[in-house]
């Protein structure tokens, strides 16, 4: 099929996985020569200089998968799935460009990469496929949300900084990736079950044109015809918003769970470090007893018992910069959402020379980003105060941050449509895209 | 009649705009002091005025580019930003065109005129059709497939008074409509096209101008603004009747806006005399 011609993939193209190859045997070669000549401990040595190509190696496994996922897709390549719908295929019948779900060719894969940082002490290698898989999973989502399959892609999500939590056990790791994986092939074959009916949401959805264009010269030159000053302003039509009401609710709880996954594994590697143990690569610390013995046993253990004993002050103090973080972006992004384009009335001086201080129409766009602030500071006076676990008050809080700057009121079509505000011209149409008259 | 060239009409028996002592400042300056003026259906209204007098601003408040601080707009019975259905509505009955319109440079000026069409629900049939008259009307047939950034000054501007005819808005709001290098035959049709749609299609429009000269023979009534204050509204005859100048439109504004220039000038004249 002349379409897919040019399709990138890594079992198709492998040159740049033997260059890959080289690169790391030439670094390997180097390292162990200079090893010997340095003043340094020989471990301590080769630990340092071996960090860069097993973050290099992690890096191509992740976009292997992401590849594998992407290159073969007809939602990603638009071409492809518009000759394909031209065609009697149906979703029971094999991909003319080849399958979409991973198969032995992958497997080879990551036991390549995986046998170029076998013999690591430190680095086990069994956590590369794990990599591989990430990146193919990740990409996926995109497709299922298109697809309308939300129920898949936020498992994949959840799932995701899941495998982050317990990422410390091979057992519960490698079971938590073959679940999104196996949710990830029921997607795979749901959204292309659907390709026939929904080829124009794909057509439509921002985020597949966006990953589209990185494939299709000609649709980014589409892209970048939008309308203009004034008329995208002006326009008779209802601002949309980027998120519906229960979307925000749901995404809200996966930033959560994601902060919670990411800052518990922080502190219990920080923690572990302190005690000068390597026990987080090999077994969870907050277990009071011994190991779980199952994949299961590990995940509510890590759960339940997320640094309970441990967290302390260093743990408060990162807890709170990650709210501080989260605090300014949510901000942002409900501000840079609601007032591209749209600006006060009546500039900061102006407001104190009439003693205007507050335009209500206008600074009811202020509200959710003080919530936001209160929100903070509140949880930081409760953690403090009542000596909360930093490790469940920080996603609690980064959840209902994120909440409120994405459900809270009011809606953007209320507030740019009705709101005291004054038109300008928006920072993109100033810069590249348009040309004044 | 073409349906195309039809304006869409309402139940409102009022005035199409009605301004209602607008004020507006964007700083400690008030660029508006208490404006009300109400323009009925089927009219054509220029705003004349040295620069820096108000015109954009109150052409942006009528447009809903700008909210006034004190007072408001009406656009066919419905107030503006009252609500998020009435903005809407008043938003698909009103097209705008910036003095410094800002158009996607990758888009050929057909395809703009289109885009813009079809964003105010126009038939897609009629609007390709209307379209292609607008393009003809404007010199513009071959050069609608060029892309706008292969344009001069005078065809963009042109594109962008084809795009807000296009959109079939009953009201038209035009800043500086007959100025951006638009040459004498885009003058000639805009104007023929704007006492056409106001006389015959029953369309209202208010353009600005700080040029008398350009409106003179177009414009039902005449705003004048000075230091953003409402100076006179009325048509030509009942503005030299008020001035007592039986001259030109220019000469009537000179008297209303500037009447120290005139007396400047023969007293110049008659010191050279001398």
């Amino acid at each position: 099929m002349s379409v897919t011609r040019g399709i990138l993939a890594p079992h198709r193209h492998p040159f740049p996985l033997f260059v890959l190859v080289a690169v790391c045997f030439l670094w390997e070669g180097a390292v162990q020569m200079l090893a010997p000549q340095a003043t340094l401990d020989r471990v301590e040595w080769i630990e340092t200089f071996h960090w860069p190509r097993d973050v290099l190696v992690a890096a191509v496994a992740v976009l292997c998968g992401a590849v594998r996922a992407t290159a073969l897709h007809p939602v990603y390549r638009m071409d492809y799935r518009k000759s394909l719908l031209l065609t009697p295929w149906t979703a029971d019948k094999p991909l003319p460009a080849g399958p979409l779900i991973i198969g032995w060719v992958d497997g080879i894969i990551a036991v390549v990469l995986m046998v170029l940082v076998a013999y690591r002490p430190n680095f086990a290698a069994w956590r590369i496929p794990l990599f591989l898989l990430v990146g193919y999973v990740v990409p996926l989502c995109l497709p299922f949300h298109a697809a309308g399959l939300r129920v898949h892609s936020y498992a994949v999500l959840f799932g995701l900084a899941l495998l982050v939590r317990v990422w410390h056990s091979g057992i519960a790791a490698a079971s938590t990736a073959v679940v999104i994986v196996l949710i990830s092939i029921s997607g795979i074959r749901h959204t292309l079950r659907q390709m026939r009916e929904l080829g124009h949401e794909f057509d439509d959805a921002g985020w597949m044109k966006h990953f589209a264009a990185m494939y299709d010269r000609d649709l980014q030159q589409k892209q970048k015809k939008k309308l203009g000053w004034i008329f995208e302003l002006l326009q008779p039509q209802k601002p949309t918003p980027a998120i519906g009401w229960a979307h925000g609710v749901v995404v809200s709880l996966l930033l959560g769970w994601w902060v919670y996954a990411v800052f518990a594994v922080g502190v219990q590697l920080h923690t572990a470090r302190e005690m000068g143990s390597s026990a987080p690569t090999v077994q969870p610390i907050e277990q009071p007893g011994s190991p779980a013995s199952s994949a299961a046993g590990v995940i509510r253990n890590a759960i339940i018992w997320s640094g309970t004993e441990r967290a302390g002050q260093d743990a408060t103090f990162a807890g709170a910069w990650i709210l501080v973080i989260c605090a300014f972006l949510c901000s942002l992004l409900r501000l840079c959402t609601y007032r591209v384009g749209h600006r006060s009335p009546i500039n900061l001086w102006g407001r104190v020379r009439t003693r205007r201080w507050i335009v209500p129409s206008y600074d009811r766009v202020f509200l959710a980003p003080l919530c936001v602030v209160l929100a903070l500071i509140a949880s930081t006076l409760a953690t403090s105060q009542w000596s909360l676990n930093p490790i469940m008050t920080v996603p609690v809080t980064a959840t209902l941050m994120l909440l409120i700057a994405l459900n809270m009121g009011p809606s953007l079509a209320d507030w740019q449509l009705t709101s005291a505000c004054r038109l300008a011209l928006p920072l993109d149409i100033k810069n590249r895209q348009f040309v004044e008259a | 009649m073409n349906t195309s060239d039809a304006p869409a009409q309402t139940n409102h028996r009022g005035p199409m705009i009605d301004v209602v002592g607008v004020t507006q400042h964007y700083g400690v300056r008030p660029v508006l002091r208490d404006i009300s003026l109400q323009i009925d259906r089927g009219e054509l209204i220029a705003i004349l005025g040295p620069n820096g007098m108000g015109k954009t601003t109150l052409l942006g408040v009528m447009a809903g580019a700008l909210s006034p601080q004190k007072g408001h707009v009406e656009i066919d019975g419905l107030r503006r930003r009252g609500s998020v259905e009435e903005e809407l509505a008043i938003r698909q009955r009103v097209a705008y065109v910036p003095d410094h319109p800002w158009m996607p440079v990758h888009s050929t000026g057909r395809e703009y005129v289109l885009a813009i069409g079809r964003l105010y629900d126009v038939d897609d049939e009629e609007l390709m059709q209307h379209t292609e008259r607008l393009l003809d009307l404007f010199e513009l047939h071959e050069e609608g497939n060029w892309s706008i950034e292969s344009y001069s000054n005078g065809q963009k501007h042109k594109i962008a008074l084809c795009a807000a005819l296009a959109t079939q808005a009953p009201i038209l709001l035009l800043d500086e409509a007959f100025s951006g290098g638009l040459d004498p035959a885009g003058i000639l049709a805009l104007k023929r096209l704007l006492q056409h749609l106001t006389h015959e299609r029953g369309g209202t429009v208010v353009i600005s101008t700080p040029i008398p000269e350009l409106v003179e023979e177009v414009a039902d009534r005449i705003l004048i603004l000075r230091d953003g204050q409402k100076v006179a509204f009325d048509t030509l005859d009942a503005l030299r009747e008020q001035t007592g100048c039986d001259g030109s439109l220019a000469e009537v504004l000179q008297r209303l806006v500037h009447p120290q220039t005139l007396d400047h000038l023969e007293r110049y004249f008659e010191e050279r005399a001398q």
